[in-house]
């Protein structure tokens, strides 16, 4: 009995700790994933904080000056309305980091779910259910948002939701897919079935935890997009209304007055483009670790 | 014994692998019989379908492969016939199998103890049953601390350990037969002999009925009691272990011994044979003799006429027409290989002088390598 435990006394355990904890430093060490990190952690801030943090109210018009471009008092200018940007920048935050992360959850769950079905099982229910994601893959957002739209017979928050869920959810499935396919092949997946495990187990226990790691950095890709997609709906009319201070609102209130009035779209146009780059970084960040 | 149903017969068993719309044969016509409490051993070089027949057991064949005639009945049961829930509850109780590697037989991202656990809950014990019969499992394979390798993961043991946590978690059930599919050819030598000897100590114990696949004679003559050689899918030979190896009587187990090296065999009054020839590719139509290409004996009849299972002694059996001649089969040699000349004046391909590597470890360092020092000519 010479050949005990493998490769060194460590109480265990201790070794997949000191693995995560690696990882966690290499992170902390990776400059886009501290400064992506940062950026949405100011985002954050602001839409818990919201009108609290606020120079002046973001809804109602405070001053008399009306379209005054950036300027020490108004760092970011006034609208047409009189209403300060700088704060509607700040408050616009709130709706589109709720919508976003909830849609990408919703869109993860479900694409998961398709993933493993037809990772594992393959055959009939595989080439049915991919045929199925091809031709929604092929439908652009915005037809497909028209369509829920039609069929929904509403335009609020809840179709925006729904729309990028089904949008996103067969992307997610063919990465997940993909690495069932190379998962279903090995041994203990074998050994599994043949211990008499059922389907379902097999696919979710045994199946679905080696696969988190391209799950992971699947969904906080499809974060950054689906930020970017909430703005786009909304932008066309979806969901928030004026006189909400969300970005896409401002943006699609103000863009007809861009040529004499460009500070009142430049800076939530920014806004957006800073959340997405900072989303980007991170699962950038992410994805560097987990494939090492 | 004799009323009771054999822990494992199968009867004339056709497999075929569906490749490009063409059915191949992999295993024609194969019967044997395993005893309750014996070990079986087959063996067979790569391709001869013996994996394939393990699979077959326990209704796992690729999804192109279907078995197409014979029967297969494990403890007096109808393996093909099961469906649904009667195959899982089957394969939940009645057949186990081990693995050639593993590491990729266990689940990674799972501590042993949840895993070796499943295969009692699978049974339907409790949570808490499952975690105190699976440290009694562990104590069964020799694992001397069971508690601290249940709260391990398996990239934290060796390979010894990972096939011995694999062989508990086979016998969890106490299954009517034991299926061992080269189970120590992915371990090191050493490693190897104390899994053998754990295996047949467990079997002798618990009397279950053992299917051990193996290309490995040694291994087998070891392990078994009676063996079975498998050549193009057809069962050539068959018989008590000590008389397949003593007094071979196919020409295949007669070419497959004189491959193996033994103790008081020099090198120079007999180096080790070869069996000319290849393997008949998948799915080949044969006619006669499955061997005949191969063999230094064959004539007409051993091409035209397929010769049936002759019984050259009670138990012993040959497929082999000419088997009392199958002893002295004319030895074939492996050409002398030359080794290519080393050119030692040139300048070195490879130069090593006084490497160390030191691994740092929990503030200890671990040397690897200390002040090695080679040259390589270029060859």
């Amino acid at each position: 009995m010479t050949d005990l435990v493998a490769p060194s006394p460590a109480p265990p355990g201790l070794e997949a700790r000191t693995a995560r904890r690696e990882r966690v430093r290499v992170l902390l060490r990776s400059p886009s994933f501290v400064l992506g990190t940062l950026v949405i952690l100011f985002w954050l801030a602001c839409a818990i904080l919201g009108d609290r943090i606020t120079p002046y109210d973001p809804l109602f018009d405070q001053t008399a000056d009306l379209s005054v471009p950036p300027s020490s008092e108004h760092w970011f200018g006034t609208d047409r309305l009189g209403r300060d940007v700088f704060s509607r920048v700040l408050a616009g935050s709130r709706d589109i980091l709720l919508i976003a992360p909830i849609a990408t959850l919703l869109a993860t769950f479900f694409g998961t779910a398709l993933g493993l079905i037809t990772g594992y099982l393959r055959g009939i229910a595989d080439d049915t259910m991919s045929r199925v994601i091809d031709a929604v893959l092929a439908i652009p957002l915005i037809v497909l948002a028209v369509t829920v739209v039609a069929a929904l017979g509403s335009r609020s928050t809840w179709a925006i939701i729904v729309v990028i869920a089904i949008v996103f959810s067969p992307i997610i499935a063919r990465t997940v897919r993909a690495a069932v396919l190379g998962e279903a092949q090995l041994d203990y997946v074998e050994a599994a079935r043949l211990r008499g495990e059922r389907a379902p187990y097999v696919m979710f226990s045994e199946v679905l935890p080696n696969v988190m790691p391209p799950i992971l950095v699947e969904a906080t890709i499809r974060l950054g997009y689906a930020i970017f997609a909430v703005a786009t709906l909304t932008f066309i009319g979806f969901g928030l209304q004026p006189p909400s201070p969300d970005w896409a609102v401002q943006i699609a209130d103000n863009y007809p007055y861009l040529a004499e009035e460009w500070w009142t779209v430049l800076f939530p146009a920014l806004a957006i483009a800073s959340l997405v780059v900072a989303v980007n970084l991170v699962s950038d960040a992410i994805q560097q670790v987990l494939e090492r | 014994m004799t009323d009771a149903p054999a822990a494992l017969e199968l009867r004339d068993l056709d497999v075929v692998y569906t490749v490009r719309g063409r059915d191949r044969p992999v295993l024609r016509g194969v019967s044997l019989e395993i005893a309750r409490g014996e070990s079986y051993g087959l063996v067979g070089e790569s391709g001869c379908g013996k994996s394939t027949a393990a699979l077959a057991i326990v209704r796992y064949l690729a999804r192109n492969g279907r078995a197409t005639g014979g029967s297969i009945s494990v403890a007096g049961r109808d393996v093909l016939a099961l469906r649904g829930a009667r195959l899982r509850a089957y394969r939940a109780r009645e057949v186990s199998m081990v693995y050639q590697n593993p590491g990729a037989a266990l689940n990674p991202s799972m501590r042993i103890g949840s895993q070796v656990a499943e295969a009692f809950t699978v049974l339907g014990a409790s949570r808490s049953q499952a975690t105190e019969r699976s440290r009694d499992a562990l104590r069964l394979v020799q694992i001397a601390d069971p508690e601290s390798v249940m709260s391990r993961y398996p990239h934290q043991l060796s390979g010894g350990m990972q096939q011995r946590v694999i062989i508990a978690m086979a016998l969890a059930k106490n299954p009517e037969l034991l299926i061992l599919d080269e189970p120590t050819t992915g371990l090191d030598a050493t490693v190897e002999a104390e899994v053998l000897d754990l295996v047949a100590a467990l079997q002798r114990e618990l009397h279950t009925s053992v299917l051990f696949i193996s290309h490995n004679l040694g291994v087998i003559s070891k392990m078994c009691s009676r063996v079975g050689v498998l050549y193009a899918g057809r069962l050539v030979e068959e018989g008590p272990v000590e008389t397949v190896l003593q007094d071979p009587r196919h020409p295949y187990t007669v070419g497959l011994l004189r491959c193996i090296p033994r103790g008081g065999v020099r090198k120079d009054h007999g180096r080790l044979d070869t069996i000319p020839g290849f393997l008949p590719s998948l799915g080949e139509e044969l006619t006669g003799c499955v061997f005949a290409d191969r063999c230094a004996l064959a004539d007409a009849r051993c091409v035209e006429e397929e010769p049936p299972l002759i019984a050259v002694e009670a138990g012993h059996e040959s497929r082999c027409w000419y088997h009392e001649r199958a002893p002295e089969l004319p030895r074939e040699m492996a050409a002398d290989l030359e080794l290519p000349g080393v050119e030692r004046d040139g300048r070195p391909l490879v130069e090593v002088h006084e490497l160390s590597k030191v691994f740092r470890q929990r503030g200890h360092d671990v040397h690897a390598l200390t002040e090695v020092s080679a040259a390589e000519g270029v060859s």
